[in-house]
């Protein structure tokens, strides 16, 4: 089934006097899949809730394929839905869930149907296993299965990865974006993990207290943070002083192109640790702190007179990193934002 | 030191098992003695067990057994339709009120049966009034006094699963309320059900001062009748309930167990 466009019209969500939601705008394309990603209580499961149906907003509407459905229970909303809590129903087996749906609407073949969809998450052996015989990582993905069998107009996927262990996170996310690139239903995507969200978006929607900060790719999110709370939430920044002149700031000695223009004098700069380039050398001033290893890369903390600055570097330059080696340090002239 | 821990345990097994035999005389003796005594006479048991004879020889017994069976059934049935989904939509919607409702449920628990029936005496003259004085109007009344048991038996077992995400799971897939409760949340607590259902029927077969006082009939009133004309049936039949309710929270406990073992 081809997607429909989703708007989420100045959506207002009060709980006493917090606001969840303040003016919120979003529109999806149609088949298209957006992550939304912010900080724990900053509105982005509320506006999913509220798309779903399973919450009210206190003013504002939601256009789903042009029609508003706004006041629709959320039981004749048509979407398909995966949450964080393992949601399969106990006392079916993984066929029967998936079933459960399109018996709800008397849709003829569903038996059939249910085993495609078990077999389009990679399950079609364990058909007839109850959720408890089953891992964190296929429940969810019965539960995507059940969810995408009732052919939805939009798929809404709650934190469906967060309850699950490093490895099986990366593989199911890998297999969503798969799935929903092959079936094409719009998609809402919540989650606080950045790296899921970059990876599996077509577009970022950045969040903070209600708003949307940023509505972007994800290449663009992380390198072009329109606001320094993204820039700040979206990766590592290391926060420099430096001095705007014209449009460029200059940091540490070298002149970095700014993301949006300023008016000029001191400030904070953001710049990303893969940005700071860090070398050996006799005759410089600053000196290596800390080292870590992470793997393919490693992170080295470097001190330049009282500032902290935290390089990424290969892993392949640690040896040569220790604690307390003198360091020149590069910065790559990559546009940066301003707090 | 090996010596001293083995007298120690064997002190210990020996305690253990004098507290369980003093205590199970305790209990049994009663039990013993009424087995001996409602089988002096050959005939009781044999009757008690043939209804038509029974229906004859003791009218009353019988009206009263069908009476009980009924209030029970009946008290079940209307605990189960009132409490279930009330607690389901407590837990659902309004969860701030849980307190409250566990609160008002527990309520009879603390009041004594005699200060009950004070209370319910106006109530059943409005009662008799409107619906007669048939022995199944104590439903109502019983339905209050069981409360307490099978509110906390059913609030077990909705905390035993994530009610708030199934409901949202099978709302999202396109079921209505009716659906959710029916096919999603009442599978899932079909043991704590139970276990309610038979506490209820356990606790009506037990009942006496509500009946007594507002005069009704059930099984224990009958008992009490009888055993001014006939103290060998009476016992026996008294010792038949009391079996029967053992067996019920035999069964109870059994269910439990099984539903322990699946989790």
């Amino acid at each position: 089934m081809s997607g429909v466009a989703v708007h989420l019209d100045g959506l207002r969500r009060t709980f006493g006097a917090t606001h969840a939601l303040d003016d919120l705008d979003l529109s999806i394309e149609p088949g298209e899949l957006i992550a939304l990603l912010g900080p724990s209580g900053c509105g982005k499961t509320t506006a999913l809730r509220i798309l779903a149906g399973l919450d009210e907003a206190n003013a504002g509407r939601v256009l789903v394929g042009g029609k508003d459905v706004t006041r629709l229970p959320a039981n004749r909303r048509n979407m398909g839905m995966v949450f964080q809590a393992y949601s399969l129903f106990p006392h079916l087996d993984a066929q029967r869930n998936v079933e459960f749906g399109l018996r709800l609407r008397g849709r003829k073949g569903a038996a059939e149907r249910a085993r495609e969809m078990l077999d389009l998450v990679g399950l079609a052996g364990f058909a007839n296993r109850f959720p408890q015989q089953l891992s964190g990582g296929q429940q969810q993905r019965v539960a995507l299965a059940r969810a995408l069998a009732i052919e939805p107009e939009v798929l809404l996927l709650d934190e469906p990865l967060s309850a699950l262990d490093a490895k099986v996170r990366v593989q199911l996310r890998d297999e969503i974006r798969r799935i929903q690139t092959e079936v094409g239903t719009t998609t809402l995507f919540v989650t606080h993990d950045q790296e899921e969200a970059l990876a599996v978006a077509d577009r970022v929607g950045v969040m903070r207290s209600g708003k949307l900060e940023q509505l972007a790719a994800p290449s663009e999110i992380y390198l072009r943070p329109a606001t320094a709370f993204v820039a700040d939430f979206v990766g590592l920044s290391n926060r420099l002083p430096g001095t705007v002149d014209g449009d460029v700031v200059e940091v540490l000695g070298h002149r970095l192109p700014l993301v949006t223009p300023h008016d000029g004098g001191s400030t904070t700069a953001l710049v990303r640790p893969e940005s700071v380039q860090v070398t050996p050398d006799e005759n410089a001033e600053a000196r290596v702190l800390t080292s870590s290893f992470l793997g393919p890369t490693s992170r080295v903390t470097v001190t330049v007179g009282d500032q902290l600055v935290v390089a990424q570097v290969p892993s392949g330059d640690l040896p040569g990193l220790t604690p307390g080696t003198p360091v020149r340090i590069t910065l790559r002239p990559v546009a940066v934002a301003l707090e | 030191m090996a010596g001293v821990a083995v007298r120690r345990a064997r002190r210990q097994r020996a305690f253990r098992w004098t507290v369980l035999l003093l205590l199970g005389a305790f209990f049994l003796f009663p039990l013993f003695a009424m087995i001996e005594f409602s089988t002096r006479d050959v005939e009781t048991w044999p009757l008690l067990v043939d209804w038509p004879r029974l229906t004859e020889t003791y009218p009353d017994l019988a009206a009263g057994i069908v009476a009980s069976l009924g209030q029970a059934a009946l008290t079940s049935l209307l605990m189960l339709v009132l409490l279930v989904p009330t607690a389901i939509w407590v837990r659902l919607r309004l969860p701030k009120l849980r307190p409250l409702v566990e609160f008002l449920c527990l309520l009879p628990l603390t009041i004594p049966a005699i200060v009950l029936v004070v209370g319910l005496a106006p109530v059943y003259a409005w009662v008799n009034y409107f619906l007669g004085g048939s022995s199944l109007t104590l439903v109502f009344a019983y339905t209050i006094l069981v409360l307490p048991y099978a509110y906390r038996a059913i609030d077990a077992g909705l905390s035993a699963i994530d009610v708030k995400t199934l409901a949202e799971a099978a709302r999202s897939l396109g079921a209505g309320w009716t659906t959710v409760i029916w096919r999603v949340v009442l599978p899932n607590i079909r043991s704590a059900v139970l276990s309610a259902a038979f506490l209820t029927v356990a606790l009506v077969l037990g009942e006496f001062t509500i009946a007594s006082l507002l005069h009704r009939t059930n099984l224990q009133v009958a008992i009490d009748y009888l055993g001014k004309s006939s103290a060998t049936m009476s016992v026996a039949v008294s010792l038949a309930a009391l079996l029967l309710a053992f067996l019920l929270l035999l069964l109870l406990s059994l269910f439990g167990s099984r539903k322990e073992k699946t989790r």
